[in-house]
Order: C-alpha cells, then structure tokens, then sequence
C-alpha cells in the first residue's frame, strides 16, 4: 500500500532521515513514535511531496510517487492533517468542508454554475461533520471552535479526500484528556479500508489503536513491531516510554 | 459563498444609483459616470486578483494599456472596426497576461508585488519608446463601436455613458457568477491556506494562472473602452499610478465583494476631482486616506458598511 | 559592436558605478526583506528625499562632504520616526497590510516633495576633489563617477565587517537564516530588524545624495530607481550581502551596456534577465537557506 524504501533527507549540515524504510499494508493502522526531534514530522513531509527527498523511493498503491508533487499524491489519495492546524480562516465549519470537498472532487475547473447547486458537496460535509464529531456546530466559525473541535477539523477535511491512505500528524497535540478521548474514538471508529499512519506521544492512544508501531529516533528507525513487542523492548522502554 | 447575498444587495442598489444619475445629470456628469464605470471594471478585475485569490498586484495597469493600444493600433493602423478590434484586444491582454502569470503565479505575496510592479513598468517602458506605436506621443483617432443599427451614436456623450454603465453590469454579472462558482470558492480557498488546498488535491498554479488570466482579460475589456471614449491613448495608461490607484480603488472600496470595488471606484473619481479644485497635491490626500483606510478599515469601506448595517439591526430589531 | 578596450572600459566604469548606486539601495531592502518578508515600497522615496536632503544642506553649508554625511542621518530619522509611529504597529497586524501602507507613503512622499521644492529638476555640483576628469585608456572620465564607486566599495567593506564581526550582524544573520528559532532562543529580532531598517533608510538617503551630481533632483525619481533596485533584490536573491552585491553588478552591467549596443531591447532585456532568473531559480541567485526544523 505505501512504501517507503532508503530515504534520505539533510538541511545542510543536519541529517533529517537517515535510511528509512518501511511497509504499511491495506487497512493497517501504523503508529510512529519517537523523541522530538527524530524527524517523524520531515517523514511525513517526505510522504506527501512537501519536501523532496535526497535519495530513495516512495511507492504508494504500487505507483511510484517519488517525484510526484502534493497535489499529485492527494489525488492519489494520500491525505494528511497537520501537527499545527491548518482549517481554512474566516470560514465555517460547513464552508471548510465544503470547500475541502470541492477541492477533492476535482470541480475547480467549473466556473460558471454556482457552487450551491452541487448538493451533493453539502451532503457530503454533513456527513463528514457527523463522523468527526462536529455534527452540532456546522455553522460555527472556526476561530470560534474550541481548540479540540478545530484538531476534529482538521482530521475531517482530510477525510473529505476520500483517501485511501490517511496520514495523521500528532491529531492529540495539545488536547485536554476528554477531547483525547474522543479523537481516540474517531480514529479506532475510521474505515478499515483506510490505511492509517498516525504520528502520536500519547501512549494510551498509541497502544490503543496501533497494529504496529514504528520507532523513530535521529533519523533512522529503532525498533518495529505489535505493541506488545515494543512493550517488551527494553531499549525501546528505557528511552522512550519513560517519557509518556 | 456567505457574502452572496450581500453583495446581490449591494450590486442592486448600486444599479440603481448609476440609472438614476445617468439620468438626471449633464455633460460633465456623464464624463464622469463614464470615467468611474471603466474604472470600476478595472477595480473589479484587479479585485478578483487581491480580493479572492490573494494575489496583490501592482502592475495590472499592463494589461489594461495592451487592451488599450491593441484596440487603437487595429483601429488606427489597420483599419479595422471597432468589434473585432475589440475582440482582439481583450484576447491579446488575456494572452499576455497567460505569459507573465505562467511565471508569476509560481511566486509568494511580497515576491509577486514587486515583479508585477517591475513588469508594469517594463511594458510601460516598452511602449513608451516604441515609435510603431507612437512612442510617448501615443495614438489618435480611435474608432468607437458602431451601434447605428440600433441608432445609437457612442459619440454622444449620454449614449457612451449608458453603454460603459452596461459593459459594467455585465462585466460584474460575469465576475460574480465566476466567484460563486467552484472555480471561484477554490480561488479563496487557496487564499485562506494555500498549504491544505495543496494537500487536498487542488493545482493551486493553474487555479492561479487562470484567475490572473480572467482578471487581465477584464482589464484590457476596460482598456478598450477607456480608448474608444477618449479616442486618444497614451503610455500614460500604464504608469505604476494607474495601478497603484486601482489598487487604492480595491481596498478603500473593500476588497473580497465586487461590489464595494465598483463603489470605491466611484468614491475616488470624485474625490479626485473635488479635492483637484481645492488643492493641486491630491496625491497627498489620496496617499494620506489610503493609509488611513489600510491601517484602521483594512477591510474597506464595504466591510465596515456591512458591519455597521449588522450593529443597527440589532439596536433597531 | 565596438570591442575596442577603450569603449569597453569606460563602459565596465560606468556599469559599476550603477552598480555601487544600486548596491546602496537595494542591500538594506534586501535584508530587510529576509529577515522579516517585508519590503518597504516607499524606499525609492527615501533616496528621493535623500537627494533633496542633500540639496538643502549643500545650499546651506556649501559643502558636499557634509552634505553627504547629514543626508543619510536626516533620512534615517524620518525611517524611524515613521517605524516607531506607523509600520511597527503593522507588523503585528500582518505584513501585507505593513507593504500596502508603504505603497501609501509613495504619494505622500512626492507630494511633500513636490510641496517644499517645485516641480522642477535641480542639481548639486560634485565636491572640487572630484569635479574635474582622469584619463583612462586614452579617454577622459569624470572623477566623480570614480568617487562614486569608491564609496560602494568602502560600504561593502563596512557593512561586511559588521556582519561578521558585530553582534547586531550576528543577531541579523541569525534572523535571516530562521527567524522563530532566533526570537525563541532570545534574540531581540524587533530591534534588529529596527536597525536595520534605519541603516537601509540611511543608505538609500546616501545613495540619493550620490546620484545626484550624476542624475538630475526631481520628483518621480524614486519611481525608475525603485523598480531596478526591486529586480535587484529579485534577481540577487532577498537577505544577503552577497546576494545585493550579485544583483547590483548584474543589473549595472545589463543596464549599462544594453543602453549603449541594443538600446530598442534595453529596456526589455533587464525583464527577461529577471523573468529567466526567477523561472531557473525562484529565491535569486543567492536564496535565502529556510532551515526547517525536524
């Protein structure tokens, strides 16, 4: 399903990633855990084109993706949410979903009906809306959500790709312990025809939902295994969960 | 998308102002009626650009000169008609306007203001020097739209002025319908977070390509009638002033609604003229009211309207 | 074509006099613009003010010299009285809006101008040191234009110096470099990017004082020289001296020498080196190094 296999990425001096590879198989929910600082984040950004990679080969649904550019990959169906909230301002709730559905569904290039005809676009964002959580607050701007709403958001305008492979960037960041709860219940209650690749530090969420999970740390991959082998780890319990 | 309503309202009630003056004013007034609505079409076009996708240029006034010259040139050197040279020009700036933004879309905010100021003066400076086209003395003769089949004479100062007024509903009803559309909500979306629209499939630089494209194609429509009324152009047309009033035009008129644009358009040709009988430094009144508008109204004059129409709804209702 | 040294000498001068001018104007731009992406559009006006700046103390004190050293003081107070009352109240506001009240300072400025002074040209006699000419290659070139070269070279130097060597020049090439990290790990970004935007404002104010025994005072001065320090800045890539330094000789010597062997294509040729630059490589040919943090 996606593929990661030798990739390298430096800033200059600072090596980023360091030969990483890994497999993620359809359906599979993927944990990657890790310090800060151990490039999980540049790893994504490696995933969805944002930054190009030094060397090595990224294949998703056995296409070749290294050189294809974001917008190419979401169309492929990669999807991502991000570490730090990226909705659409000044809009809401509905709007943004809307908007994210337009934008999936490849109608941009229509510019003389008028976007309200396409009903199925509303239809679309409500029931979006209803599977993050946000059924209740369609209209509501999004400077005016409260912040665990907005990371709700967040993973739903992503789910308006209809993707095939979701790509979630620390979807907890920040949230009170009930607001985790309920991200926690939106992921394990996502499809299992999607594949998901979530970056997290909440171990209770991490071991919740992983089927596997992949250790980060400097760059290069530590450790991989159920969680139950990353449990037993002494390594990988010595430097890492010590900090959860 | 949620300010549809409002500026139907707004479009409306501006229409119907522009009729009524059309129609109880003289000669100078249907010189200046003309005036704002060829400038509201530039303002809208430049709208498109600032106000939905983001995109701030300084150097529109590029392709309003080129609708201009192309319009004159064909007239005057070829000896076509008015329609097709009409046709002509608005393609012609439409095309260049293709070319520029094929690199000029590709660049960030500060970055693309001072290469569309550049390029503005860089096509200024060409026909500036360009002895083809009359270099700084320009082109003379310009033959207007021949409408003497439905006996209308455009010579005729009230018959121009109603025919500008016209070209300006439509070029609005064109825009508007343009901004409503998927098009359209993509323009904004790209504005709002340009990062997510990538990340969710969007060709962020064709989507910019055209919006430039469409808005260059709208300023050489207003260059076209800009020539035809005075029947003389100038490279004058296309100095940085040009644009940079535009621009002033857009965002003391509020940029993001079409409408307040057209309106802003109408706001600064009379202030123009009637601080111009006052005091010859306009600009300095012009550039002292621009940095007002910016730094305490940076929505405009629409936005703060609507909100105050918000406030009194609530103390009335 | 004339390949003859002589022409080709005089020429190569007066490609890096422009240069010298340029690389005044657009170096404080340019780091300004690294260190915070704001670019301040009423620049050109700085140095048209500059240049009056310099007329007025030259009529008073007659002397060039001092001319050339109240000028830049006097505009690098107007830049900081206008930072502290206008533009950092903007800042925080977002940068466009800081840009766009920039671009309305360009009216204000000509008008004032043309309010004090009139609307016609008026000129400076270049200092006695350097009014008469020296003979190169056969060839008289007035010493002024040397003079002018000079005082590029000598502000190159200064400025190097104090990047590498002060803590301000620290503090800036830290900032250009990354700014977050540089204001998280404590340094006063805001006030650097003061400094450096007084120095850029004292530049450009030189910059018109040197222009002008070369180039004529007059109002809408500041519109010719602003768009080619903008394709500087463009072309050398934001946020370096190095960057300043490349853009300014290429752009001189483009100018210079397309005026004088195409001068139908002159104006054209200077776009398409800008539009080439930007197609090849988007950041300049010196881009700035956003590091990106894992």
């Amino acid at each position: 399903m996606l593929c990661a296999d030798g990739l390298q990425k430096r800033f200059g001096a600072l090596v980023v990633t360091r030969n990483v590879s890994f497999a993620l198989e359809p359906g599979e929910r993927r944990a990657l855990i890790g310090p800060n600082g151990a490039g999980k984040t540049t790893l994504f950004d490696l995933l969805t084109g944002e930054q190009r990679v030094d060397a090595g080969r990224i294949d998703f649904n056995s296409r070749d993706i290294t050189a294809d550019t974001p917008d190419a990959r979401a169309r492929a169906g990669l999807g991502r949410s991000f570490q730090r909230n990226s909705l659409f301002a000044g809009m809401s709730v509905a709007e943004n979903l809307v908007t994210a559905a337009a934008l999936a569904s490849g109608i941009g290039k229509v510019f003389w009906k008028p976007l309200v005809r396409y009903t199925r676009l509303r239809a679309k964002a409500e029931e979006i809306a209803n599977a993050v959580g946000l059924g209740d607050a369609m209209d509501v701007g999004v400077e005016a959500l409260p912040y665990g709403f907005q990371r709700q958001l967040e993973v739903g305008l992503a789910l308006a790709l209809d993707p095939v492979a979701l790509l979630l960037d620390e979807p907890t960041a920040g949230m009170s312990p009930e607001e985790t709860v309920a991200m926690k219940a939106l992921i394990a209650g996502l499809p299992r025809s999607l594949t998901v690749l979530v970056i997290e530090h909440d171990m209770d969420v991490v071991f919740d939902i992983a089927d596997h999970i992949t250790v980060l740390d400097a760059g290069s991959i530590l450790f991989e295994g159920t969680p139950e082998e990353v449990r037993g780890s002494a390594e990988v319990r010595a430097r890492y969960l010590g900090e959860a | 998308m949620s300010g549809a309503r409002g500026r139907s309202a707004g479009a409306a009630l501006l229409a119907v102002i522009a009729f009524a003056a059309w129609l109880s004013v003289g000669y100078f007034g249907y010189e200046l009626i003309t005036e704002i609505a060829i400038l509201a079409i530039f303002a809208m076009s430049l709208d498109l650009l600032v106000g939905f996708a983001g995109m701030v240029s300084l150097g529109h006034a590029a392709f309003y000169g080129i609708g201009a010259y192309a319009i004159a040139a064909c007239t005057t050197m070829l000896g076509w008609s008015a329609f097709p040279a009409m046709a002509l020009a608005v393609a012609a700036s439409a095309a260049v306007a293709g070319i520029v933004g094929a690199f000029a879309v590709r660049l960030g905010g500060v970055f693309f203001i001072m290469v569309t100021l550049a390029i503005g003066e860089a096509v200024h400076a060409y026909l500036f020097n360009a002895r083809a086209f009359g270099g700084d003395d320009g082109l003379a003769g310009v033959s207007q739209l021949d409408l003497g089949a439905i006996g209308i004479d455009l010579a005729d100062p009230r018959a121009f002025a109603a025919f500008a007024l016209i070209a300006t509903g439509l070029s609005y009803a064109i825009l508007e319908t343009v901004v409503r559309s998927p098009f359209g909500c993509l323009l904004v979306a790209i504005h709002q977070n340009e990062r997510r629209a990538r990340a969710l499939g969007c060709r962020v630089e064709r989507v910019k390509l055209g919006a430039f494209t469409l808005a260059g194609a709208f300023a050489g429509l207003a260059g076209t009638l800009t020539a035809q009324h005075t029947r003389f152009i100038s490279p004058e047309l296309l100095a940085w002033t040009v644009s940079g009033e535009a621009l002033i035009v857009v965002i003391v008129g509020g940029m993001g609604s079409l409408v307040g644009p057209a309106a802003g358009a109408a706001v600064i040709v009379l202030a123009k003229y009637w601080v111009s009988g006052a005091t010859e430094f306009w600009m300095l009144c012009m550039g002292l009211a621009f940095i007002a508008v910016v730094v305490l109204a940076p929505n405009g004059l629409y936005a703060s309207l609507a909100a105050l129409r918000r406030r009194l709804r609530r103390v009335v209702c | 074509m004339l390949l003859d040294p002589t022409f080709l000498a005089i020429q190569a001068l007066n490609a890096l006099q422009l240069g010298s001018l340029l690389f005044l104007l657009s170096v404080g731009l340019s780091v300004v613009f690294g260190l915070m992406n704001f670019i301040n559009l009423a620049h050109g006006t700085f140095y048209m003010v500059g240049a009056y700046l310099g007329l007025v103390a030259v009529r008073e004190t007659g002397s060039f010299w001092l001319a050339l050293a109240l000028a830049p003081l006097g505009v690098a107070l107007v830049g900081a009285a206008l930072h502290v009352v206008l533009l950092r109240y903007m800042q925080r506001a977002s940068p466009m809006r800081q840009v766009l009240v920039t671009f309305g300072l360009i009216y204000v400025g000509l008008d004032l101008v043309r309010m004090l002074w009139g609307n016609y040209s008026h000129g400076i006699e270049p200092p006695v040191a350097f009014a008469g000419s020296v003979r190169i290659l056969g060839e008289t070139y007035p010493a002024y234009r040397l003079l002018v070269i000079g005082i590029g070279v000598i502000v190159l130097v200064a400025l190097a110096l104090v990047l590498e060597r002060t803590r301000l020049g620290a503090v800036v090439r830290a900032g250009v470099d990354d700014r977050e990290t540089a204001s998280a790990i404590g340094l006063n970004i805001d006030l650097a990017f003061f400094g450096v935007f007084c120095l850029g404002c004292a530049l450009a104010g030189l910059a018109g004082v040197v222009a002008a025994p070369v180039l004529s005072i007059h109002p809408g001065m500041d519109m010719s020289i602003l768009v080619l320090t903008l394709i500087v800045v463009v072309v050398g890539g934001p946020g370096s001296l190095r960057g300043a330094v490349l853009g300014s000789l290429l752009v001189g010597f483009v100018e210079t020498f397309g005026q004088v062997l195409a001068p139908a294509y002159a104006s054209m040729l200077l776009y398409a080196l800008m539009a080439l630059v930007l197609i090849l490589r988007p950041g300049g040919l010196v881009p700035v190094r956003r590091v990106v943090r894992a």
